[in-house]
């Protein structure tokens, strides 16, 4: 009898924990297929700043994902061996936007400032996006560092700014 | 003492009444004075803003321009004529009438009533979970999803500025790609209401921060959206916290008013209106 009780409780227990581990893998976000295997540390090695492609960081709230004629300004003439090189020019030849995928959003009920946080408050971008001078590979899920509110309130206090929750909670 | 109403027959108390005044006012000046005069930080201290709303009356026309720029610009929920007409719909700027007199000379004098952000809220003070607080600088706000609907607010709230999500917010389809991404919409089940359109604020205080500049009183003199859109420049927005702005000035005519002011509420929209119709 108590044997029995044992292994149904057992079986809950597995059951419940394939559970959780399955809802978690299925709500997490799936990754992305970028249309240009973009390699940030082998740009970034070229005296470029995140600026240069993301531009508006100072002056905007949103950073923003670089237009193609920013790629043309090195990529004109064919540069390097990588097969996804000459589909810049090609997204130029037929006056196309590169179809970048936003995988970085805020949520509904937050207001972030870029410029606010990049020029005022003068921090790095890599605080919050992660040190992407070391990443090879295309972007294909949300580079942001485990932004909790905690973290940005401790920030905030620090450097006694305002923690009103009107200050970024809309 | 020489209070003709009471110091005549009073004189001992009056006599006391006034020494322990100034005592008071001589120790409040000794704690005040040394902050006043050093001061590490005066940028500070002008950041307390307080603020506040004139509606004038005498301007208004009643066109309810208001209601509806308000209605677009914080992504109010469209209940739909069922629901409205059990109470249910939602208005964070609503156009109230109020009849004076009777027949030959009735008047319907018709009010636009936002929240009224008052100083000491009913609706704060009921919150049981926080969800509804006084911001530095006088807004009465919320944080939606904090709140766990409970509805005290929307009782406590003698102007009744409080309105409770009693289905799915919900737009027409056409409304949809509208929506503004300034607001955050409220789920179901949630009380919501006027915020003074704290997010145009930031924005216009972001604005001055760029062009190197302190927010000045005609940057938020017609701010909110309701303001905005009023044709007859009835409704001025800017801070009651700083005595010569221009809503402070207008505070002080001999017009104003506040609603049900003897609640010790304190609201922060005043009203001006000629009290004519009592002539």
């Amino acid at each position: 009898m108590k044997k029995w009780l044992v292994k149904l409780g057992l079986l809950a227990l597995a059951g419940a924990l394939g559970a959780a581990w399955g809802s978690f893998s299925f709500f997490r976000p799936k990754p992305v297929t970028q249309p240009i295997a973009f390699n940030h540390k082998k740009h970034l090695a070229e005296d470029i700043s995140c600026k240069d492609c993301h531009q508006h960081v100072e002056e905007g709230v949103h950073a923003t994902l670089p237009a193609v004629k920013a790629c043309l300004l090195c990529h004109e003439e064919a540069k390097g061996s990588h097969p996804d090189e000459p589909k810049v020019r090609d997204y130029a030849k037929e006056n196309r936007e590169i179809p970048w995928i936003q995988v970085n959003r805020m949520v509904g009920h937050v207001y972030f400032s870029h410029s606010a946080h990049v020029k005022y408050a003068e921090m790095d971008c890599k605080e919050c996006h992660g040190d992407m001078k070391e990443k090879e590979e295309a972007v294909t899920v949300s580079q942001v560092e485990h932004l909790t509110m905690g973290r940005c309130m401790a920030c905030h206090e620090e450097k006694g700014v305002s923690n009103d929750c009107l200050g970024c909670h809309k | 003492m020489n209070d003709l109403r009471e110091g005549s027959s009073k004189p001992a108390e009056t006599h006391r009444r006034s020494f322990f005044t100034t005592l008071a006012a001589a120790l409040a000046g000794i704690f005040l004075l040394p902050r006043r005069l050093f001061s590490s930080e005066p940028a500070r201290e002008r950041l307390r803003r307080k603020w506040g709303m004139v509606i004038d009356l005498d301007k208004c026309t009643g066109c309810q321009a208001c209601v509806v720029a308000c209605r677009a610009e914080n992504n109010v929920p469209v209940a739909g004529p069922a629901q409205t007409q059990n109470d249910r719909g939602i208005f964070w700027m609503d156009m109230l009438e109020v009849s004076e007199g009777s027949y030959p000379d009735l008047q319907r004098q018709l009010t636009p009533i936002p929240c009224n952000h008052c100083e000491n809220a009913p609706c704060v003070k009921v919150c049981p979970v926080g969800a509804t607080f006084i911001n530095e600088e006088g807004i009465v706000a919320q944080v939606w999803a904090r709140c766990i609907g409970c509805r005290y607010c929307t009782t406590a709230c003698p102007y009744s500025r409080r309105y409770f999500n009693w289905q799915a917010p919900s737009w027409p389809e056409t409304m949809k790609n509208q929506l503004n991404p300034d607001v955050a919409t409220r789920p179901k089940g949630v009380v919501e209401k006027c915020t003074f359109c704290h997010h145009r604020i930031r924005r216009a205080r972001e604005k001055a921060r760029a062009e190197g500049r302190e927010l000045a009183d005609a940057d938020v003199r017609t701010l909110p959206a309701c303001a905005q859109a009023c044709p007859a420049e009835a409704i001025l927005f800017g801070d009651l916290g700083s005595p010569e702005s221009e809503v402070s000035r207008l505070a002080r005519s001999p017009r104003a008013m506040r609603l049900l002011e003897d609640l010790g509420t304190h609201p922060k929209v005043v009203y001006l209106r000629e009290a004519k119709w009592k002539e």
